[in-house]
């Protein structure tokens, strides 16, 4: 495992991963790409060939740099900037796992007077469920959808009631307001409205099913004994460590039209008892500890209100590039300065 | 013994990964969190709206009836202004038109379910959205009560909204913008012209015979 022959067979492998994935992505889209080639340990083709997919790869090029570095480096004091530059290299990886394993990806949407402190997936959804007298703060337990299968019971927190899934469709129509349909999953998975049919069973015995749709405006209030309770299924909430509010949107469009030229918006951003206003606009994110925020888009609700979408992107792992180049940077100036000395001292 | 190394080197890397994979499968457990909600009165204003048309506590396994929808049913037909181009519009929108190819304007015609904010939220908001500086609340009053109101040959009540009004100081190409505004059973619907303030005022006479031809195709 410590052979270079190894790492270049994985670099020419990456490169024709990229290469396929990038073409596959036009009929299977990013996302079905993204999850088939790079995020993968093994796909197939023709159906039953497996191929290593890009996790695999990567993790095989790491362990192979770490055995070669063991077995085949050479510890002199003139090898340090090499020793160096390979721990960049390798740092370069370990930014690469904390990333992927690490990224959050959402988006929050405000209209003008609006805040809140847990943003939206894109793609993820989940089946919430709150106490109904609560307005702000509510306290959510929420089941994320990934796993749904028929007859799955969920175990309610706290409470003594269970909620069985007896149908689940990541993408789905409603039949007359009482049943599902399941259609066929879009290639941007944002485009998707699950639905789901549910039972609650309490410890009294009493039976009550309800059905949940991705595309409900407002949760379905229910009510089990002498407690009611909303549940809702809805995108996928990211708690997080601040409140946001919406004070002013601004949009300047161009003269004669609607179509927008820039967009900002004016927030207020509390946490730990501070509050502090800011302005969002491209390339002007808000950055606060591992998240930061762009602002993404903007809308026109039903109301006729302006909402402004933010992205929100938590990386804990967001400097880590930033240092592993300047390791290997330090470790190229750390050679080249030894491989000077050592070649004005073989002068003389 | 070469190949039996390289077997077992792949079974190594095969164990792993397998191993790797099987760790991501999670059991499914609740997440709990606090969620936040800061509300706007206009928020809480519909959100009363909505819950009178819920039935309370009652086990509801129809989502459809709760998907407020703000696209209108309503049928209008209107008769374009000489020199303006028709486009056909979308959802919440019914129709734009744009026109003067020198002093170009947009105009469209917007459906939106309920009161869609109410007439002074949407004149302040109007405002905002062309840049004009906030006036005292006497001051936006006196310019209320100077907006017209005309009847359209269907026998709609339309409040006209003139923004060049209170633009005395801009100069010509300052955005601006004329609306018109009518309720018809559960909808508001928005006639809205935004274009230079020259413009505006320059096609103020083809969007006052627009609102005027407004009538509802009944079946």
């Amino acid at each position: 495992m410590a052979s270079v022959k190894i790492i270049l067979a994985c670099l020419v492998w990456l490169f024709i991963l990229v290469f396929w994935g990038t073409v596959a992505q036009v009929d299977q889209g990013l996302y079905a790409a993204q999850k088939r080639f790079f995020y993968s340990y093994f796909f197939t083709v023709f159906g039953f060939i497996p191929l290593p997919g890009g996790q695999l790869t990567l993790w095989i090029m790491f362990i192979n740099l770490v055995c070669a570095g063991l077995v085949h480096f050479v510890y002199k004091w003139s090898q340090i900037g090499i020793l160096v530059i390979h721990l960049g290299l390798l740092s370069y990886f370990v930014a690469a796992f904390v990333t992927f394993h690490g990224i959050e990806e959402s988006n929050l949407s405000l209209p003008e007077g609006e805040g809140s402190n847990v943003s939206s997936s894109y793609n993820e959804w989940e089946l919430s469920i709150w106490p109904d007298a609560e307005e702000s703060p509510r306290h959510v337990s929420a089941y994320d959808t990934n796993h749904f299968k028929e007859n799955l019971r969920l175990n309610s927190t706290g409470s003594d009631f269970s909620i069985f899934v007896r149908k689940y469709f990541p993408n789905a129509e409603v039949l007359r307001g009482q049943d599902l349909t399941s259609l066929a999953l879009n290639k941007e998975p944002e485009k998707n409205l699950p639905g789901g049919i549910f039972e609650i069973q309490t410890a009294g015995g009493q039976s009550i099913p309800f059905l949940l749709y991705g595309a409900a405006s407002e949760a379905t209030q229910i009510k089990i004994g002498q407690n009611r309770f909303d549940f809702a299924l809805r995108r996928k909430r990211y708690p997080l460590p601040f409140t946001l509010t919406l004070q002013d949107f601004t949009m300047e469009r161009y003269p004669g039209t609607e179509t927008a030229r820039s967009y900002q918006s004016k927030v207020k951003i509390e946490y730990d008892g501070i509050s502090r206003e800011v302005l969002i606009y491209m390339n002007n994110p808000l950055r606060y500890k591992d998240f930061t925020l762009y602002q993404s888009s903007y809308a026109i609700d039903e109301w006729g209100r302006e909402i402004s979408t933010l992205a929100v992107v938590k990386n804990a792992g967001r400097l880590l590039p930033y240092i592993a180049s300047f390791i290997t940077f330090f470790g190229l100036v750390v050679h080249f300065g030894i491989m000077g000395v050592l070649k004005s001292k073989s002068r003389k | 013994m070469k190949t039996f190394k390289i077997i077992n080197k792949f079974l190594v890397i095969l164990a792993f990964s397998l191993g790797i994979s099987a760790c991501r499968e999670g059991k499914i457990v609740p997440r709990t969190y606090e969620e936040t909600v800061v509300e706007s009165p206009l928020e809480k204003m519909t959100a009363k709206m909505d819950a009178s048309s819920l039935p309370p506590g009652h086990p509801d396994i129809s989502q459809m009836s709760q998907m407020a929808s703000s696209t209108s049913s309503i049928d209008f037909k209107w008769i374009a202004p000489q020199g303006w181009t028709e486009k056909p519009g979308g959802g919440m929108r019914l129709v734009t038109f744009t026109a003067n190819d020198s002093s170009p304007i947009e105009c469209s015609i917007v459906s939106l379910g309920g009161m869609a904010g109410g007439l002074e939220a949407n004149i302040r908001r109007w405002m905002g959205q062309i840049n004009m500086p906030e006036i005292p609340e006497d001051q936006f009053n006196a310019f209320l009560q100077k907006q017209e109101e005309i009847k359209s040959e269907g026998g709609l009540t339309i409040n006209l909204v003139d923004l060049t009004a209170l633009q005395n100081k801009e100069p010509q190409e300052a955005p601006s913008m004329i609306a018109g505004i009518l309720t018809i059973e559960d909808k508001t619907v928005f006639v809205k012209m935004t274009g230079t303030k020259k413009a505006v005022q320059e096609e103020k006479e083809h969007f006052r015979q627009l609102c005027q031809s407004l009538q509802l195709i009944h079946e």
